[in-house]
């Protein structure tokens, strides 16, 4: 009996050892890791590129730092690091912090004009490296440093990228903007052939922080911007399944508010001469405010819908021609459809080709509702 | 009697526990008192050609209401143990040590020889061991009395900082009062502390103080820092960069281990110090194909280590020849072979000891994938 | 429940196993793989490769129809001799030893980049070998469990990725068949790696219950395997393009970026941490494939001798773990072995095939 007891006391013995060993292995792992509390935690932050005195680059990356007293929130801070190359500004960053850096839980970041235009893939690089960024995060390019618009104190809100974010989401809503200006779709259209990026893009103005247009990318380097109202269009013909308000302003007096949620088709053809595109815009919406027309029956109803039809191809005909001409781009991403029809990595460049091919644009509007009735 | 025995014994008791009670002070409430948490050391040349110690103390008030007060108060005396009586006449409140978690010496004072600081600190049992202890550029008062919105105290700041500094550019966990001690008074050992300035940004980290002895010998720019702080200590983290030109960088985040062997030829001495780099590519735009290709990833490592072994070399002539000090702490090694208390000065004998670094790099993670 | 035939897998049990020796590490980075030459007619390269388990399939029915209760090993030990057997039987442990560790391998690599930045690649490997060593232990049932639960757990997070259907473009697939012939079938070759393991469906097969129903049995696992491995390469390609595919190492997890699910914030860590069962799985029927073919060479039938080459396999495959190194270089070894790999095993199992054939038809003749 004593003998039975002792294996089992040894084996309990044993059994509590060997456990001790391997948490204190496992948990030695852990030393580094430190608490929430010291941790920064970020709610969005920005990419610069300057030039120094001596000329040399430098990637200036603050990021904006929510600072908690107690439970409450109370103030928003920059922590700015700068370094000759990107991943050297978190070394040169934690001089200046008294936390540890949490990266990945950033909705918003911000590109400055002088690193867009300078080249993004630099930067590309670092994101696609690193495991804990959110793919989903959205980009803005913006005029200026980006430390001024973090800075920039916005009435309600503990930090600006929370009020950027409103903004993008508001864009969405109203300006036909897509909803994939993220980190994730920036890796697949700055390197997929026949595709293009597009980012938008915002400043400080007078009214305080506004997006007031988009990016366009010639590979990773900005080269124009469109405004809002031009985005629109391009839009539309570019990205599928948007929203947004259209409108036909007669005068002061007579004017048409539109909602609709727009689908478009490409249509692609190799001819001797070149390519041809014909893109289809069907946009399906109600009338939102209406002194335009008197009332509103079968005949206004068709009135209307194809007065906005022809209205968006018009506009839409205005951007393609300056975008073939003057922009030389393909912003709308039709090398994608004629990649996929007649093979890839066949070494054309598509930003030429599209410029030179012919571009056909075609809308159907339908009005589903008209509102209660016209005043 | 059995009766009365209880009654008897809650009366003793009684009687107990007032005597024990009698004797002692009354002590105040939390929000009474003043919070000493960070003290600085300065010195100013005294209108007779002494000196006088500048004994800037921030303390806090913590308040129930959660905002809490914070002040500076400066004692000044011709010693250090005066400056306490000094400062304590301009207070209104009691003063409580022990608590402090920060310690800021001027670099004055360093120039001026740190002894008498520390043995000050050193006395005291009341300090607390564990603050932290750093080097600053012009009056440690500035720094206490800097305002940072959002914290209570720029010493809760500060020792933040350092306390996570480690997480980069090597820094050591080594920098408290109780460090402090072994470094100074240890044979073989010297003292290096972080550098800390405060410009319109902001306080920052720009660099390590070095010692040779108890006098201020140099003060490292980062990149200096970086390499010292690789060849000095045991265990390090830190970011490396490769740049050809403005478009090709690659850069290295990685833990660094060091062994350091240690032979004595007649009169001179020979270290050997291995580097051992192991860590992941978190930048690159340099190597093409290093995720891909065993070789191109072998190449990087190759360079990454004669990168290293230069910078290394190169800080260490500056060392011997600049700075003649002993900053790596090799004559620790030195003493524990070849004995203790034999009179060498170790810093002279280091800086004219032969010096040789081997670096192995190993790359673990590449990342995600290459852009 | 007939007692003798309780220790015997079930059908359901046979092809989660068969299933479970295929889908393992490989499933993260399959698409990398077969897009390097594909592009995007990658999800079809993925298509064709599966005829390599289809021939093992097929193998293992005329396997199972002329000798129904000798493996692989007695077959090869009395067609080819004992020393040629034994020598080919010791290789196709080989194998699944080399895989096992490659398995730990990428696990480790996956782990400790995405969700556990921490640990250091030993500690890992302890874990993931003990656990498959530990399953060892408890025999086979409980590993054809194990196998069952994976199998389910895997078809649901496949489906779980056609989330990205909604953002994708088809586009991206597109021209199909543009890549050319013969680049869809160097893509195919890679999906090799992916789709090893079934060879083990010779070992297997008289371990089977209904051994009648061995067509359906392998037949299903193999098909399975092959819709699960195609669509993630189909999904990939769709989300992603093939250029980006190419790019990252481990494209899947990219892909579960598109997961958008109300309140689980990154579906990437949930998905790890499901598709870290699927690799523990993959390791311990690795294990046991080594295990069966070293105790049948040695010739130990005693469960506490077993236990102990249990045991005396833990050192061997941790360090085999340590030797792959990191993912770059475990993807040139791997590279370099497993097209050998590949072609042993269908030389070995065919030339046993052939010499059934042959002593089928002598046989035939005598009685005839």
């Amino acid at each position: 009996m004593k003998q039975i007891k002792n294996m089992k006391n040894i084996r309990k013995i044993f059994l509590i050892c060997a456990c001790l060993i391997i948490y204190v292995y496992y948990a030695a792992a852990m030393l580094d890791e430190k608490p929430i509390e010291e941790y920064d935690i970020s709610s969005g932050f920005g990419v610069d590129l300057y030039r120094d005195g001596a000329g040399t680059v430098k990637y200036s990356i603050p990021f904006s730092i929510l600072v908690f007293k107690g439970e409450n929130r109370q103030y928003s801070m920059i922590k700015t690091g700068e370094a000759p190359t990107g991943a050297e500004t978190r070394q040169n960053r934690q001089l200046k912090t008294d936390k540890q850096f949490l990266i990945g839980s950033q909705k918003i970041m911000l590109f400055s004009e002088s690193l867009v235009r300078y080249g993004l893939k630099y930067n590309a690089d670092i994101q696609f490296n690193n495991t804990k960024i959110n793919d989903r995060g959205i980009i803005l390019v913006c005029e200026g440093r980006t430390e001024d618009i973090l800075r920039y104190k916005v009435k309600g809100y503990a930090s600006s990228p929370e009020y950027i974010e409103g903004m993008i989401k508001n864009s969405m809503a109203n300006d036909f903007f897509s909803r994939e200006y993220t980190i994730l779709n920036m890796y697949v259209r700055l390197d997929t052939e026949g595709r293009n990026l597009v980012l938008p893009y915002m400043k400080i103005s007078d009214k305080g922080l506004e997006i007031t247009g988009l990016a366009l990318f010639k590979g990773d380097k900005m080269v124009n911007k469109v405004d809002v109202e031009e985005g629109k269009f391009m839009n539309m013909m570019r990205d599928d399944d948007l929203i947004g308000y259209l409108s036909i302003q007669k005068n002061s007096d007579e004017f048409m508010n539109f909602y609709g949620n727009t689908k478009k088709r490409v249509k692609c053809n190799k001819v001797k001469e070149g390519y041809e595109f014909e893109i289809i815009i069907d946009i399906k919406g109600d009338v939102i405010a209406n002194t335009l027309y008197k009332e509103f029956n079968g005949k206004t109803k068709k009135e209307l819908e194809e007065t906005l039809s022809k209205d968006v191809e018009k506009k839409c005909s205005e951007f393609v021609n300056k975008m073939q001409n003057e922009y030389k781009l393909d912003c709308l991403e039709l090398g994608m459809y004629a990649v996929a029809k007649y093979g890839r990595d066949t070494g054309v460049d598509w930003n030429e080709v599209v410029s030179n091919s012919v571009i056909k644009v075609k809308a159907n509007v339908k009005v589903d509702k008209v509102g209660r009735g016209a005043y | 009697m059995k009766k009365y025995k209880n009654f008897i014994f809650i009366i003793i008791l009684i009687i107990f526990v007032v005597y024990l009670r009698a004797g002692e002070e009354r002590m105040e409430n939390i929000e009474e008192l003043e919070i000493a948490v960070g003290i600085g050391y300065s010195v100013k040349e005294d209108v007779g050609g002494g000196i006088k110690y500048m004994l800037p103390i921030n303390s806090v008030v913590y308040q129930e209401n959660g905002v809490n007060v914070s002040t500076v108060r400066t004692g000044t005396a011709s010693t250090i143990a005066l400056t306490r009586g000094e400062r304590q006449r301009k207070s209104d409140r009691k003063f409580f040590l022990g608590t402090e978690r920060l310690y800021i010496i001027d670099e004055g004072i360093g120039r001026f020889g740190v002894t008498n600081t520390i043995d000050t600190l050193f006395r005291n049992p009341m300090v607390n061991d564990d603050g932290f202890c750093v080097i600053c550029k012009g009056k440690s008062e500035e720094y206490l009395k800097y305002k940072i919105p959002g914290y209570d105290t720029p010493v809760d700041y500060i020792t933040g900082m350092i306390r996570n500094a480690p997480s980069y550019n090597f820094f050591q966990k080594n920098y408290r009062i109780k460090d402090v001690y072994l470094m100074v008074g240890s044979e073989g050992r010297s003292l290096a502390l972080p550098y800390i300035e405060l410009n319109e940004k902001g306080v920052q980290i720009t660099g390590m103080a070095i010692f040779n002895k108890d006098k201020l010998a140099a003060i490292l720019d980062i990149e200096d820092s970086k390499t010292m702080n690789i060849l000095r200590s045991d265990r390090g983290k830190g970011m490396l960069t490769i740049q050809g030109n403005e478009r090709d960088f690659i850069s290295y985040y990685a833990k660094c281990k060091r062994k350091v062997k240690c032979n004595k030829e007649g009169d001179k001495y020979k270290f050997i110090i291995d580097l051992k780099f192991n860590g992941d590519v978190v930048n690159n735009v340099m190597y093409k194909k290093l995720s891909s290709k065993v070789e191109v990833k072998e190449k990087f490592e190759k360079d990454m280590e004669k990168k290293i072994e230069a910078r290394c070399y190169e800080f260490i002539d500056k060392m011997k020849s600049q700075h003649k000090a002993d900053c790596l702490e090799l004559g620790r090694i030195a003493v524990a072979k070849y004995g203790r208390e034999t009179g060498v000065d170790w810093d002279d004998v280091i800086s004219n000891s032969d010096i040789k670094v081997n670096v192995k790099v190993k790359v673990e993670k590449v990342g995600r994938g290459e852009y | 429940m007939d007692k003798s035939k309780y220790h015997l897998l079930s059908d359901s049990e046979a092809v989660s196993i068969l299933a479970g020796l295929m889908i393992g590490v490989g499933f993260l980075a399959l698409p990398n793989q077969v897009a390097k030459d594909a592009k995007n007619d990658a999800g079809i390269a993925t298509i064709i490769g599966g005829l390599y388990p289809l021939y093992f399939a097929m193998l293992s029915i005329y396997y199972c129809k002329k000798h129904p209760n000798e493996d692989i090993l007695k077959l090869s030990k009395r067609y080819l001799g004992n020393i040629v057997g034994v020598i080919c039987n010791i290789l196709f442990m080989v194998q699944f030893l080399i895989y096992l560790a490659a398995g730990a391998n990428g696990y480790k690599n996956v782990l400790i980049t995405y969700a556990t930045q921490f640990l250091s690649p030993m500690r890992v490997f302890i874990i993931v070998i003990s656990i498959g060593a530990y399953v060892n232990f408890v025999g086979l049932k409980p590993l054809a469990r194990i196998n069952k639960i994976a199998l389910f757990l895997t078809v649901i997070v496949t489906s779980i990725l056609s989330m990205s259907l909604i953002r994708g473009r088809y586009l991206n697939l597109l021209p199909i068949f543009g890549t050319g012939i013969t680049k869809i079938i160097k893509g195919s070759l890679e999906s090799a790696y992916a789709y090893s393991g079934m060879e083990g469906v010779l070992l297997l097969y008289p371990l089977m219950k209904n051994k009648d129903k061995i067509a359906a049995i392998s037949l299903k696992a193999t098909a399975l395997v092959i819709g699960v491995y195609s669509w993630i390469v189909f999904m990939s390609i769709y989300y992603l393009g093939y250029k980006v595919t190419v790019k990252t190492l481990w494209p899947v997890l990219l892909v579960t970026e598109s997961a958008d699910l109300p309140f689980i914030n990154s579906f990437r860590l949930v998905f790890i941490l499901f598709w870290s069962l699927n690799v523990l799985k993959l390791v311990a029927n690795e294990y046991y494939a080594v295990v069966y073919i070293i105790q049948d060479t040695l010739k130990i039938k005693k469960s506490k001798h077993r236990n102990i080459i249990i045991l005396g396999v833990i050192p061997i495959a941790i360090y085999l773990c340590l030797k792959l190194g990191e993912e770059v270089q475990r993807r040139e070894i791997l590279n370099y072995i497993v097209p050998k790999i590949i072609l042993f095993n269908i030389i070995y199992a065919s030339v046993i095939a052939i010499f059934i054939f042959i002593n089928d038809k002598i046989n035939k003749k005598s009685i005839g």
